[in-house]
């Protein structure tokens, strides 16, 4: 707990507060803060996919572009 | 082409048959293990044969081909086809299997349409293979660019896949076969947790799916090897093989590349961890220490070598103006470079947003959506309650480590760490074990990387369109941005930008001139004196230029397209 603490006061302490929603140790961090206090909480696995749909939702919206252009998909 | 055929395939079933029989004799009886053993074994007979070949001057489809045909012939009389079985497959399930033969099948295509065509293998890593086929020997002349003195162990794998056809179109196989090793390690290395052999399966497919990994593989770079001998090192010493086996590994990363070295300490790391586990059986001492021998020899000759030529085992790394050079690498640890390359990957390259996919991974990471989205999350997920992936994750967190502080922070820095995405993809598939909707997400992953590891960016579909146009024994990636060259000879001038490779042609019959000028008088007379009659420059330097452009002024030299120039 106490660790998951330090990395998100380090993350909101360093990062733009705007950018924050998409820093994916903040995201971790918050995740692992959820972890710390509902351990025995019956949604994990649903949390865990949430997280996890949240991160691939960043990444592509970071590659997808590049991707689809590379394939010649866009001019 | 029939009897370079008929010596690729003796040639073939020699190495599989005696890594086969090496593997049965010095394996572990673990299958994961085994299958990885095997796969390491290949490798290092082909590579010992290849640098025998090339110093005895056998490096020829019949001197390389006969002396394969022996070795089958020897291996047959002691019996060793009739040890051969079909071997017991995963039980992945349809799926996984469905997908990693749509993976195998694409990689095919992918190493028969694909040319090489990459800036750092045109430049660097394959000029001296063209030379060495030409010649049939290993020869003093390997190119312009400041690193061919570098390990060339990968470059042996490669010049297997090209000398018996004397012809370049299956050279991404050699990249293709450490893919296969990478797949193999990563599947051992789940094992070892245990995870089942589904879940295994899954991490190895999230693995070679890894986009910077699985470009590399197709562009004839030598990062990829690199880390898949050290996934396979770790799977090696975190399954408690013996010592001689893991020797051999290191023996053969370090041939292929110095970076692998740097992971060493994450290695040692595992070792001291795993201390207490139960060793597995030895093989017989002979083979153990034969092994352990050729991995010394096949990595060190490269060092030796340097020493003998140079007097510096890591020539030109240290040499007076080096660090200076546009292609310095770094020589020893530095705190600085650790904290860029931290925080970068960290901050930035890890989300993959700067940049296509490459081999290069120009100012991204190229781990891919499965590592960034499942891959992270996961590792959090499992850290905290399985103690065997704790301490493998803390000894790949080690070598990452030690990598950060001994490699140069530049835009494809991020290339030598592509074995950390292994613990990642293991971890993926251990939090998939039991949670069925992350197991959806990584296959969604999964898919968009299937997708992104089609084509690098710097083979569009434009390029590759081009590529597969051509009929394959004339197949080359010249075509993209250079006129076509008539001539049988043509002189090659400039430093590391020069795509020296491209000029001996895909079935290398094109003399590839070599020029080190001292002035523009020098360059003209050398043109003259070797019967060239045309130059391919790349000039990096500002003497170099201007020592081009006074040719050209004089009338010396007369631009004909692309990078080419005529002799007057």
């Amino acid at each position: 707990m106490g660790l998951v603490l330090l990395v998100l006061a380090w993350r909101i302490l360093s990062r733009p507060p705007g950018s924050l929603w998409r820093d994916w140790i903040f995201i971790l961090g918050v995740y692992g803060l959820w972890g710390a206090i509902a351990s025995r909480s019956r949604a994990w696995p649903q949390v865990t996919a949430a997280t996890m749909a949240f991160l691939l939702g960043i990444y592509l919206h970071g590659q997808v572009l590049y991707t689809l252009s590379v394939l010649g998909l866009l001019p | 082409m029939i009897a370079g055929l008929s010596w690729f395939l003796l040639a073939h079933l020699a190495a599989f048959l005696g890594a086969h029989e090496i593997t049965r004799r010095a394996g572990t009886g673990r299958a994961a293990l085994d299958a990885v053993i095997f796969l390491l074994v290949r490798i290092i007979l082909i590579s010992a044969s290849v640098l025998a070949a090339g110093l005895t001057g056998l490096l020829t489809p019949a001197g390389l081909g006969l002396f394969s045909a022996a070795a089958l012939a020897g291996l047959v009389a002691l019996g060793a086809h009739r040890h051969v079985r079909r071997p017991a497959l995963p039980d992945a399930g349809r799926v996984l299997w469905i997908a990693a033969a749509v993976v195998g099948l694409r990689l095919l295509l992918q190493a028969w349409f694909f040319s090489p065509h990459l800036g750092d293998a045109l430049a660097y890593h394959l000029p001296k293979i063209a030379e060495w086929v030409r010649a049939g020997r290993f020869t003093r002349e390997m190119g312009l660019h400041p690193h061919a003195t570098f390990p060339a162990g990968f470059e042996l794998v490669e010049t297997w896949w090209v000398v018996f056809l004397r012809h370049d179109v299956l050279i991404e196989m050699a990249g293709a076969e450490f893919l296969v090793l990478a797949f193999a390690a990563t599947y051992a290395l789940a094992k070892s947790f245990p995870l089942t052999d589904r879940s295994a399966f899954l991490a190895a497919l999230l693995y070679i799916l890894t986009p910077g990994l699985h470009l590399s593989a197709l562009s004839c770079l030598n990062d990829t090897p690199v880390a898949a001998l050290v996934v396979a090192t770790f799977a090696l010493v975190a399954g408690r093989v013996p010592g001689t086996l893991v020797l051999m590994t290191v023996g053969l990363g370090i041939g292929v590349k110095a970076t692998y070295a740097y992971a060493l300490p994450g290695l040692v790391v595992i070792g001291f961890l795993a201390r207490k586990d139960r060793e597995l059986p030895s093989p017989s001492r002979v083979w153990g220490a034969g092994l352990a021998l050729l991995g010394g020899v096949t990595g060190g000759f490269w060092y030796g070598r340097n020493l003998l030529w140079y007097g510096n085992p890591v020539y030109p790394v240290g040499t007076p103006g080096y660090s200076e050079s546009a292609v310095a690498v770094q020589s020893g640890p530095s705190l600085r470079s650790f904290w860029a390359n931290a925080s970068d990957l960290l901050d930035v390259r890890i989300y993959d947003n700067q940049g296509p996919y490459g081999a290069n991974v120009d100012h991204i990471a190229g781990w891919g959506p499965a590592v960034f989205a499942c891959g992270l999350l996961a590792m959090l997920a499992v850290l905290g309650r399985d103690p065997p992936f704790r301490r493998l994750s803390l000894s790949f967190t080690v070598s990452l480590g030690s990598c950060f502080l001994l490699m140069i922070h530049d835009p494809w820095s991020m290339k030598y760490v592509f074995f950390f995405p292994a613990i990642l993809c293991v971890a993926v598939a251990r939090v998939a074990e039991e949670n069925r909707p992350s197991l959806g997400l990584a296959a969604v992953a999964g898919l968009f990387a299937f997708i992104g590891t089609l084509l690098p960016y710097d083979l569009p579909l434009r390029h590759l369109k081009v590529l597969a146009a051509q009929p394959w024994p004339t197949r080359t990636a010249l075509s993209l941005a250079e006129p076509s060259l008539p001539d049988s000879r043509v002189g090659c001038f400039g430093g590391f930008r020069a795509k020296a490779y491209l000029l001996y042609g895909p079935d290398f019959s094109r003399k590839v001139v070599y020029l080190r000028p001292t002035s523009s008088s020098d360059l003209i007379e050398t043109l003259q004196r070797s019967g060239v009659e045309h130059l391919y420059a790349a000039p990096v330097t500002i003497r170099d230029e201007t020592l081009l452009g006074e040719c050209v002024q004089r009338g010396r030299l007369k631009r004909v397209g692309g990078s080419f120039y005529r002799l007057e």
